[in-house]
């Protein structure tokens, strides 16, 4: 099945249709993450290294 | 009773013992890699400097210098930081301490093997990737022992959210493990020498990928977690922006898998690849700068403190550095930059001010954080700290801006053609000796550079030293604070398993599509050409030239350029090295290319020539390989040789196998006798000197163009 499957990897269209496939899937997180999701949710995460861990941090 | 209050103690506190280790194990092999590296560098500007010794010579520690500074001193380095934030991120221990301590003990070993292997010898001849196929394997193992280390410790995790830092330090465990096992692929001879799978062509964009991803997933990806994580924590604020940082993490996982051919521009790899390799590395530059930014604005507002605390410093100038590099590095990748300054000092300049600017100074900015912490004390002296960082600035400062203009200096030398069409400089050599000036310069550079970190070893000595307490764990606070099980809904960010699942799928959909279609080499290649393989007394100078890591000063690829063509002769052919395990086309050029060096000169030059390269040239800087001629050629291994190399599929007869030893030894004897005839002296019937010689004479001269 693999081997079918590279055999028909040589041809180009499906290169091309794979990559604009992975493209799209990369702009849809970037837009998803920049436009989508609340602030609120990234101020949140971006707190979680700030827990005073260690005995003698300031 | 005591059993039970030991591990009551342990699944309440974090294991820092685990980060002491690393973190003092970086510090001695910053301290090797460094030393070896000026040791490099001194023979570039004087040659004697390799005490006629082998294993001190420039083919044999340049391997050292790379793979110390980048698996030793950052690997180091990268582990004790992901040891610490992670258990802190995720507030809780690391899944087993046995499996931290294997990885400990066993990332040192494999540091020792290299250490003792690469000066003799052993090598597998591409650059990063030099490590024999035993001290290979003991990665492999080592790796997937921290892997199920780092994913259990997931999977035991308080904290549900995984903080950015997390995913770049998944997305470099799975990366890294997918890199180094398809780019080391090789099948053994003996248990010090292995032929890589790939060939030629292939294996020059395997190599690359692993390369460029080498610097992506090794010297970048685990860096900005530590970025992402000890800034914040140096300034006490969150990020800048998450959001900016989210963006960074995607943009580099999906992009820099793909940019691994700007290494290869106007090669004999085919076009659409390095098209390819040249869109995706100048997209890189985007996401990069955003996440210089993001480390950057995290200071706003504070930037005044900055003159008070060395510490903010190192990391401020780490940032900057990464964004002089990631700015640099698209700018190569353009093919009229590329075809100026590739093979030049140029790039060394360039790695340099990645290496020692970006993760050097952000690992010492990380060890003056993490120190004092660790051993419950203060920082011995902050005006030490201080004084590393001026030392260090100046250092870097200096190297990198005198191989810049070295290599922009002898790439515009190269290019130089008269109002006849012909070379300004034909002679090699002169362009050599026009920067050797800068080679000291740059020496001068490493120098203050080691001496700055000098100043840290001691500072740091003292600030350990300083506790006179008993080493404990740091407890976990807020234990019972487990939003593991809140019932409330997560995002991808929540799943570690889907989220690796994802980011191994980013990586893979670049690589295949890059390399699945020179597996079809076939295709590239012209039916109507035909190479043929070395025989056997050549396979095995060439096994020598390996060894001797003549190709980290010489290239064996006529690049498709006009003045190229002038001063070598016709470009290289994806044909010529169809049958090269390791390909050799090499990234420097010390000296000049070799392609098609075979039959430019007679036996006798190159005898001459190899014994002390200044009888033929009185300016070389090329070492003297007079140990060449007391080494005697290994004929029991030949057969042995050829046999994998035809099951890898060099086209020897059965009989060419049979007969390898018999076949080598009477060629051999065909150039001795030669050279006795012109009056040589010496006892030379055997010796390894006649095996480089029939190598040399044959590059170029086995068809394929
Ligand atoms: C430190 C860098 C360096 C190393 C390592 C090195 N060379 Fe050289 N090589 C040079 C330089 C510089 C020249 C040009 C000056 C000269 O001819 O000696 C040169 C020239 C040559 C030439 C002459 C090329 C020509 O077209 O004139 C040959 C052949 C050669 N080297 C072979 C080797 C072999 C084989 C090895 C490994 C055993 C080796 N070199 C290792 C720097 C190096």
């Amino acid at each position: 099945m693999f081997k079918l499957a590279f055999q028909n990897f040589s041809d180009s269209r499906l290169i091309a249709i794979g990559f604009i496939l992975f493209m799209i899937t990369f702009i849809g997180a970037l837009i998803w993450t920049v436009f989508v999701q609340k602030k609120s949710f990234y101020d949140q995460l971006s707190h979680l290294p700030l827990s005073a861990e260690d005995k003698n941090e300031k | 009773m005591k059993n039970s209050i030991e591990i009551n103690h342990r699944s309440t506190s974090y294991d820092d013992d685990i980060v002491r280790k690393f973190s003092l194990a970086t510090m001695v092999w910053a301290g090797v890699a460094m030393l070896v590296g000026i040791l490099a560098a001194l023979q570039l500007a004087y040659w004697p400097f390799n005490g006629g010794v082998p294993w001190m010579t420039f083919g044999r520690i340049r391997p050292l210098h790379t793979n110390a500074a980048i698996f030793a001193f950052a690997g180091n380095a990268i582990f004790a930081g992901i040891y610490h934030s992670t258990q802190r991120l995720l507030r809780t221990r690391m899944l087993s301490d046995v499996l931290s301590r294997i990885h400990f003990w066993g990332w040192q070993f494999i540091i020792l093997c290299a250490a003792v292997t690469l000066p003799l010898g052993f090598t597998q001849g591409k650059e990063y990737a030099e490590l024999e196929w035993p001290i290979d394997i003991l990665v492999t193992l080592v790796w997937v022992v921290f892997a199920i280390n780092f994913f259990g410790t997931l999977v035991k995790r308080r904290e549900k959210h995984m903080y950015v830092a997390i995913w770049f330090y998944i997305a470099t465990i799975v990366t890294v493990a997918v890199l180094y096992i398809v780019n080391a692929a090789a099948i053994p001879v003996s248990f010090f020498k292995s032929y890589t799978v790939w060939a030629g062509m292939q294996d020059a964009l395997v190599q690359w990928w692993y390369g460029h991803n080498a610097v992506a997933f090794f010297l970048t990806t685990p860096f900005l977690g530590l970025m992402y994580y000890y800034i914040p924590k140096v300034v006490n604020a969150p990020i800048y922006s998450y959001r900016l940082s989210i963006i960074h993490f995607w943009a580099l996982v999906f992009i820099y898998i793909w940019a691994g051919p700007h290494h290869l521009l106007y090669t004999a790899l085919p076009d659409w690849l390095q098209n390819l390799g040249v869109v995706f590395s100048v997209m890189l530059w985007a996401p990069s700068w955003g996440g210089m930014i993001n480390g950057l604005l995290t200071f706003k507002g504070r930037f005044g403190l900055v003159r008070s605390e060395p510490i903010w410093k190192f990391f401020i100038a780490a940032l900057t550095f990464y964004g002089m590099a990631t700015f640099e590095g698209p700018l190569l990748s353009i093919k009229s930059v590329s075809a100026l300054g590739h093979y030049t000092d140029w790039i060394i300049g360039h790695v340099h001010g990645a290496a020692l600017g970006w993760n050097g100074f952000l690992i010492f900015g990380m060890l003056y954080y993490i120190v004092p912490l660790l051993w419950n004390t203060k920082l011995y002296s902050k005006k030490l700290a201080e004084q590393h960082f001026w030392l260090g600035l100046t250092g870097i400062v200096l190297y990198y801006v005198s191989m810049v203009v070295a290599g922009i200096t002898q790439g515009t030398m190269w290019k130089a053609t008269g109002a006849d069409g012909q070379l300004v400089y034909p002679e090699f050599i002169e362009t050599v000796t026009r920067i050797i000036p800068l080679y000291w310069v740059r020496t001068l550079g490493g120098i203050l550079y080691l001496a700055g970190f000098l100043v840290m070893v001691y500072n740091i000595i003292k600030t350990i030293k300083s506790n006179k307490e008993p080493l404990t764990d740091t407890p976990i606070s807020n234990l019972t604070n487990d939003n593991i099980r809140d019932g409330k809904p997560r995002l991808i960010e929540g799943y570690a398993t889907a989220f690796t699942i994802l980011a191994l799928l980013a990586i893979l959909v670049g690589t295949v599509i890059e390399i699945y279609p020179t597996l079809n080499v076939h295709k590239y290649v012209n039916p109507e050409i035909t190479t043929q393989p070395f025989s056997a007394l050549e396979q095995e100078g060439r096994d020598l030239y390996v060894r001797e890591g003549c190709y980290l000063c010489h290239s064996q690829q006529i690049r498709t350029l006009v003045d190229e063509k002038l001063r070598y002769g016709d470009p290289s052919t994806i044909e010529e090295s169809i049958y090269d395990h390791p390909y050799q086309w090499g990234s420097k050029r010390t000296g000049p290319d070799l392609a098609r060096v075979g039959k430019k000169y007679p036996d006798m030059w190159h005898y001459q020539h190899m014994i002390d390269p200044r009888q033929m040239q009185p300016k070389s800087i090329m070492p003297n390989y007079a140990w060449l001629l007391k080494g005697t050629i290994d004929y029991s291994q030949i057969k042995k040789k050829l046999n994998v190399l035809k099951n890898l599929g060099v086209p020897y007869t059965a009989e060419q196998v049979q007969n390898a030893d018999v076949d080598a030894e009477k060629q051999a004897q065909g150039i001795a006798d030669e050279l006795k005839s012109q009056g040589v002296q010496e006892k030379i019937d055997h010796k390894e000197i006649l095996a480089i010689i029939a190598y040399l004479q044959a590059l170029g001269q086995k068809g394929g163009h």
